[in-house]
């Protein structure tokens, strides 16, 4: 580097290296002008001060000069670099690849840019490249156990989770026996469980366990060998010895729910089994009386009187001592049938006697009076849940008077509101609660989510700034991973007149199909987002990148997508995708729906409505596209081709299935054709399941009152 | 009052960040709503401001300004002082005017005093208990409230003798 410089100025120029890596920019700056005082066409110079000021926020300057450097110098390797760093310091991932490669053509072995390029690799996902790379890294320095390892992940990655093992092995051979050093005992440890997890993943689970007993001795994280080691013996069928050893586990750490969990995680009992683990989990109880996990898993299974004792045990403690998450805790319950409603009695029954006595039922002792606070808190999320907004709204505000500083009851206050459809009083909730305590985040972000849904973004981009250093939002905003809102609102919204402009020259067909887009790309960046997240947890042995940026939506309005010659076939493709990525949420067939009408595929239309009744019968969309699909229906002309009598076939078949619904809506939008809906219903009545027949019922009551 | 349970009283310090937790007390808890002044006041006070909480749960708080006397010395007065309702008589009123107490005596601060409407005798017999007593009575000194009428009670702290 700076080969071609005289000594005086080579020696500036290694200051500028070492001033860019302190990131002491400014002095890095001097030494780069002295050397162009003399040099003025020093191509690595020019390269490295581009780079340096585009540290300092001159982007324009930086690129300028990069490019110079690059034409004065195309041979140096160390402009390329330069201008693949810049690249990258702009997410243009490719470009800055690309870069790289030129760069390593020059010198090939140069060690820290083919770090730098197995890094991108790893990032766009391109697995063959990063295992070249990683494996000429390491054949150029076989004597680092991080290029080692490197390989192997690399191998792991690009789903070869044998060979990675293979190169873990080769690496282990070249090892003293007397090896690890003390001060790597822990890292040694844990290469070891990466290759025994390899092993499981790839199925030996023999040579796994062989493997990890063998290096007992070497192991340091005690806990995940034996973890690791019972989960191999479930999986080899040994159980009396995993039994033996999750009881050992469990004298370790009694709250340990991977132990616990297992017996339950299926979820499905027969009541003997149920009476079984009952009686398994009140002996562990016994033993780890603070153990709050053995008390909390029985919930899970049990049922009727015996959940309601367990519940009432487990609840009480919690309520006394204030746990603001127990509601979380017990969410899961309300999805089992009948547990909502025992949930509910038995913490009424405890607010009545608190509320007359101080005390829970049957007690001596009177409680603190944080206790009622923390009922009437439950008591809110428990209405909120079971959508009777008015008694959630009443309980929280009644736990808001006495005791208004408590932060988590204008969370929930908030939260109720949004499900109740108010959103601006959401916001204003969530603004209140982030007022009492300006240095959480978690309620910062809570605060903004709520803005964004109220559509106050200037609002919310104020308040998430509030949470970035130096005022640098853009950056600071992708840090910290806010992707799914910094997608959609990364251009700020334009003047409201000149957006109403621009929307005004459409015509209103038009102007509809471009609002479709606009919520298709919303699903679609929030499935993305939520597709990073998975990636980044499950790839926890990925050393790829430390952070995963996602370049801005260069069409965040849609304008581009509003050009495309074909929208309804543009637009089926964007529907395959939710389709095939979030088949459970509403909304994909709210659009499949909307689509296929357009499109005349009553088929598919069916299809979506059928969808939306699974997920949500009670949803308002889902009635609308109820009602839509009816009437359409009812339009078409009698069948004549083919083609039309088959989807005229299918729909009599799936009619009765619907029917209660088309009578509701019948009787609702033409109410002089009332009895023939009550034909209608009462045609169907017979042969039915009893939750359609209760349905049934309810519709027919509802259409007498009428 | 016997809850039968230990529950831990602390205190912590007023701050920007949390300052609007005094405030919601302060709107649940007094007839009047504070001015910037008082809440500036409040925070240039340092120590002798506190909030307390009950097995962390914010519930009542303490307010003092400092003022300078004629003679350069520093006197305490006491804005605010008061717990929520539903968690009076578990002597965390007691906890705060103790704090501020103590505090007075640690910076050899020889006089604490403070505003009380005339007919609130629970706050009266409160103080008493401490050591304050009654030193003037101020005809008129509220304005919405009946009765107007207030009395300064104060409690002079004798010099700490060094040890």
């Amino acid at each position: 580097m700076g080969a071609s410089l005289p000594p005086k100025e080579a020696n500036l120029f290694k200051l500028i290296v070492k001033s860019y890596e302190t990131k002491q920019y400014k002095k890095g700056l001097k030494a780069a002008d002295a050397i162009l005082k003399k040099f003025p066409d020093h191509g690595e110079t020019l390269s490295m001060k581009g780079l340096t000021l585009n540290c300092m926020d001159r982007k324009s300057e930086a690129y300028e000069l990069v490019r110079l450097g690059l034409k004065n110098d195309l041979k140096s390797h160390v402009c390329w670099h330069v201008y693949g760093l810049l690249y990258r310091s702009d997410r243009e991932y490719r470009e800055a690849i690309k870069c790289y490669r030129n760069a390593l053509r020059i010198d090939p072995d140069n060690i820290e840019i083919l770090r730098d390029l197995s890094l991108l690799q790893a990032q766009m996902r391109d697995l063959t490249g990063f295992v070249e790379t990683r494996q000429q890294l390491l054949t150029l320095k076989p004597n680092h156990r991080m290029n080692w390892i490197g390989f192997a992940v690399a191998h792991h990655l690009n789903s070869n989770a044998s060979k990675a093992v293979d190169i873990l092995e080769a690496y282990e051979g070249t090892l003293e026996d007397d090896y690890p050093p003390d001060n790597e005992r822990c890292e040694h440890g844990e290469m070891i469980l990466y290759k025994v997890s390899l092993l499981e993943e790839s199925g030996s689970f023999d040579r796994a366990l062989e493997e990890l007993r063998k290096k007992e001795s070497k192991m340091v994280d005690k806990l995940a060998y034996k973890e690791q080691e019972v989960s191999l013996l479930v999986q080899l069928g040994r159980l009396e010895e995993a039994a033996e050893l999750y009881r050992a586990l469990l004298a370790m750490n009694p709250d340990n729910y991977r132990c616990l969990g297992l017996s339950s995680e299926d979820g499905h009992h027969s009541s003997n089994e149920s009476d079984e683990l009952d009686a398994l989990y009140k002996s562990l109880a016994q033993h780890y009386s603070w153990s709050s996990a053995v008390k909390r898993i029985p919930l899970d299974f049990l049922q009727g009187n015996k959940f309601r004792e367990a519940a009432d045990n487990y609840v009480r403690p919690l309520l006394t001592k204030g746990v603001p998450s127990l509601f979380s805790d017990l969410s899961p319950l309300y999805d089992h049938p009948g547990k909502a409603d025992i949930l509910e009695q038995l913490v009424l029954e405890l607010e009545n006697s608190i509320r007359s006595s101080g005390r829970y039922p049957g007690r001596e002792e009177k409680e603190p009076p944080s206790t009622l606070m923390w009922i009437l808190f439950f008591l809110a999320q428990h209405y909120d849940r079971r959508r009777q907004y008015d008694l959630a709204l009443s309980k929280i505000d009644e736990a808001i008077e006495h005791t208004p500083t408590v932060i988590d009851l204008y969370s929930v206050k908030s939260r109720i509101l949004k499900h109740a459809g108010d959103l601006a009083a959401a916001a204003a909730l969530a603004d209140e609660a982030r007022c009492m305590d300006l240095a959480d985040r978690y309620i910062n972000s809570e605060c903004v989510k709520r803005m964004l849904q109220a559509d106050q973004v200037v609002l919310a981009e104020k308040t998430a700034v509030l949470f970035t250093k130096d005022g640098d939002q853009h950056n600071n905003l992708h840090d910290m991973q806010c992707i799914c809102y910094i997608k959609l609102y990364d251009t700020p919204p334009k003047s409201a007149t000149e957006e109403d402009d621009e929307m005004s020259k459409l015509l209103p067909a038009q102007k509809k199909k471009l609002r479709q887009k606009q919520r298709k790309l919303e699903a679609r960046a929030k499935k993305e987002a939520e597709v990073k997240n998975e990636e980044s947890n499950t790839g926890a042995a990925s050393k790829s990148g430390k952070r995963h940026v996602k370049p801005v939506d260069p069409d965040p309005h849609g304008e581009k997508l509003l050009q495309v010659e074909d929208p309804l076939l543009e637009a089926t493709k964007y529907l395959k995708l939710l389709q095939k990525h979030s088949p459970n949420s509403l909304e994909t067939h709210l659009l499949s729906f909307e689509l296929n009408m357009r499109k005349q595929k009553i088929l598919l239309a069916l299809q979506a409505v059928k969808k939306l009744l699974e997920l949500d019968a009670e949803n308002p969309d889902t009635h609308r596209c109820l009602i839509r699909f009816f009437h359409k229906v009812g339009l078409m002309s009698a069948p004549v081709t083919d083609t039309e009598k088959l989807v005229w076939n299918v729909l009599e078949a799936e009619r009765p299935s619907i029917r209660a619904a088309v009578a509701e809506m019948l009787s609702l939008l033409e109410p002089d054709r009332k009895s023939e809906a009550i034909k209608l219903v009462e045609e169907s009545v017979n042969n039915l399941v009893p939750r359609v027949e209760t349905e049934m019922c309810r519709v027919l009551s509802l259409l007498n009152i009428l | 009052m016997g809850a039968g349970r230990e529950v831990s009283i602390s205190l912590d310090g007023v701050r920007d960040k949390n300052v609007m937790q005094l405030k919601k007390l302060n709107v649940a808890l007094f007839p009047v709503r504070y001015n910037d002044k008082y809440y500036a006041d409040a925070l240039a006070s340092g120590e002798f401001t506190k909030l307390a909480y009950y097995s962390d749960i914010c519930v009542g708080s303490i307010a003092c300004r400092l003022e300078k006397k004629e003679n350069g010395a520093v006197r305490v007065y006491i804005m605010t002082l008061g717990v929520l309702a539903p968690y009076r008589g578990l002597g965390i009123g007691t906890r705060l005017l103790n704090h501020v107490l103590d505090l007075s005596s640690k910076q050899n601060i020889s006089e604490i005093y403070l505003h009380v409407q005339t007919n609130n005798e629970d706050a009266i017999n409160f103080y008493k208990k401490f050591g304050f007593e009654i030193t003037e009575t101020i005809q008129n000194y509220y304005t919405n409230i009946t009765p107007p009428d207030c009395y300064v009670v104060t409690k002079f702290i004798s010099p700490q003798t060094k040890k």
